[in-house]
């Protein structure tokens, strides 16, 4: 039964359209993009513990921090295992992640509410975040930024659909939020797991010598930063390139971050005309440019190059970010534009990420090279709401008030940029030495072949003529 | 440009009716996601509407 969940049970058959592998991706990541909208429920949590917003805060950020380390860890087993049999796991993990947390909330045992989102939730979600990218590369190697910003789009519009959901069925199971956070734990539990299967049943991936007909790979000049070769996860992070694009992602995600976390009170500060669903509208603003970006920014990386568009989300977000510093608070459409622009790039860096890596590393071990790259991400998530919050505190010690608060911060994110935008510059192409050799990438493939015919016989009983016909590339 | 895969290792009578049943997943997948979005965009707008009236 659980064969169906091999990676040898999804190679896709003669004529499956890969315009039907992206919903899959999909699926998986709106589900587990709810987690952005996690502060939905920070005030019936705080109610129903009678504790304050730090504790309560914890959850989101061990969910964050767990997303990091499973994506890091648990990379080269999403693509040993194939996608299947990962985003099968990340259902698993993420619905028994609001089932474990609704246990705790019903018998008022917050660190149960840690374990259950938090760590298992969390886990759900590194290992979906990455076990549809390294599928949806293969299938697209003509548009790898268009087909990655599709799926991770889902991660920036996943808040988009539970926010509102999870007001409606907070406000459906009881008169206070507080007494609805179980059955809203439970409904969405079984909503998720329902379409993450959904998304995991329908994946198929290519067989390894699949290509889309008539395309060939690019021509490469020697200054170009796409590879020839493979390099293997392990190999990888003693690149001094993986380390770059560590820094640059960092960067982008720290600054984006550090707007996103306080985006409601930061425009209050701002505009002292804005009330509490006014600045709820103006949260809603950014994660549309967060998820539109996603998909506009990466799809437009596959024509004028990885490089470059990072230039541009480094050094035009340091210019926003320095607009903002001198003359936010001059119009409110002023600063949502700027600052919506600030977010799309933010997105934009999230799914521009994995094409880079393709680009730099081959496609051999993307998935686990994407895994852990997003590291970064957890170091980004703990240092960008620490500049803005921390310094906001600070000000407001020293007697600043209003968008007065924010300056020193916003001036930060600038030099955290500009340092981004350097790192970037100083990427070359990956050296010759870190290349897998092609005898021994090919050996791998056939071994995988070998292991995909004899378990695939096995699966299936009896094996058909066709099992091993292979196709002209 | 053909969007069809071209490998048939997996075309024997129960891969095909497989194959036409996740093909089918797929679909109403695409349908659903495209609900979801709409919902949360439509949401959305209306929020974001107080930004600019008050």
């Amino acid at each position: 039964m659980l064969s169906f969940l091999d990676r040898e049970r999804t190679v896709a058959p003669r004529g499956y359209n890969r315009w039907l592998i992206p919903p899959a991706a999909l699926a998986v990541h709106l589900s587990i993009g709810e987690v952005y909208a996690f502060s939905v429920f920070k005030t019936p949590l705080v109610e129903h513990f009678g504790t304050k917003l730090t504790p309560i805060g914890i959850i989101f950020s061990i969910a964050i921090v767990m997303l990091g380390l499973s994506a890091a860890f648990g990379g080269r087993w999403v693509e040993r295992a194939g996608p299947r049999k990962a985003m099968a796991l990340a259902a698993l993990c993420w619905a028994t992640g609001f089932v474990v947390g609704a246990l705790g909330v019903a018998t008022k045992q917050l660190w149960l509410v840690y374990l259950g989102y938090g760590v298992i939730g969390g886990i759900g979600l590194g290992i979906g975040y990455i076990s549809p990218v390294s599928t949806l590369i293969k299938w697209f190697p003509d548009r790898p930024g268009m087909a990655t910003g599709l799926a991770i789009m889902g991660f920036g519009g996943g808040a988009l659909i539970a926010s509102p959901l999870t007001e409606q069925l907070l406000s459906a199971f009881a008169a206070e939020p507080q007494d609805a956070i179980v059955p809203t734990f439970l409904t969405l539990a079984a909503i998720y797991f329902v379409a993450m299967m959904a998304g995991a049943f329908t994946v198929r991936v290519p067989a390894d010598d699949w290509k889309p007909e008539g395309w060939t790979p690019p021509q490469r000049s020697k200054s170009s930063l796409i590879s020839a070769g493979n390099v293997t996860a392990t190999n990888a992070i003693k690149t001094p390139q993986f380390w770059m694009l560590w820094t640059v992602l960092f960067c982008n995600v720290t600054a984006g971050i550090g707007i996103l976390e306080q985006a409601a009170p930061m425009i209050q500060d701002f505009f002292s005309s804005v009330n509490a669903a006014a600045a709820a509208g103006f949260v809603g603003v950014l994660s549309l440019c967060n998820m539109c970006g996603r998909f506009v920014w990466s799809s437009t990386s596959d024509v004028v190059g990885r490089k470059r568009i990072y230039m541009m989300y480094l050094g035009i977000g340091a210019t926003l970010y320095f607009l903002l510093a001198t003359m936010g608070t001059a119009s409110i459409a002023l600063f949502v534009l700027f600052t919506g622009i600030i977010l799309s790039f933010y997105g934009g860096g999230f799914a521009t990420v994995p094409a880079y890596l393709k680009d730099l590393f081959g496609t051999l071990e993307v998935g686990a090279i994407h895994g852990r790259l997003l590291t970064a991400w957890s170091a980004a998530g703990v240092a960008g709401p620490l500049i803005v919050n921390g310094l906001a505190d600070i000000q407001e010690a020293n007697g600043q008030d209003g968008a007065g608060l924010y300056t020193l911060s916003l001036f930060i994110m600038v030099g955290v940029l500009v340092v981004g935008f350097i790192a970037n510059l100083m990427i070359r192409p990956v050296n010759e030495r870190f290349h897998e050799p092609e005898r021994r990438v090919e050996e791998r493939r056939a071994a995988e072949e070998q292991r995909f015919t004899r378990d695939g016989d096995r699966a299936r009983a009896r094996p058909a003529p066709t099992t091993t016909t292979r196709s002209e590339p | 440009m053909s969007d069809m895969a071209t490998d048939g290792r997996h075309d024997g009578h129960h891969g095909a009716a497989g194959t036409k049943g996740a093909a089918l997943t797929a679909m109403i997948l695409w349908i659903v996601v495209a609900l979801g979005l709409a919902y949360g965009l439509f949401n959305t707008v209306k929020t974001a509407t107080d930004l600019f009236t008050g």
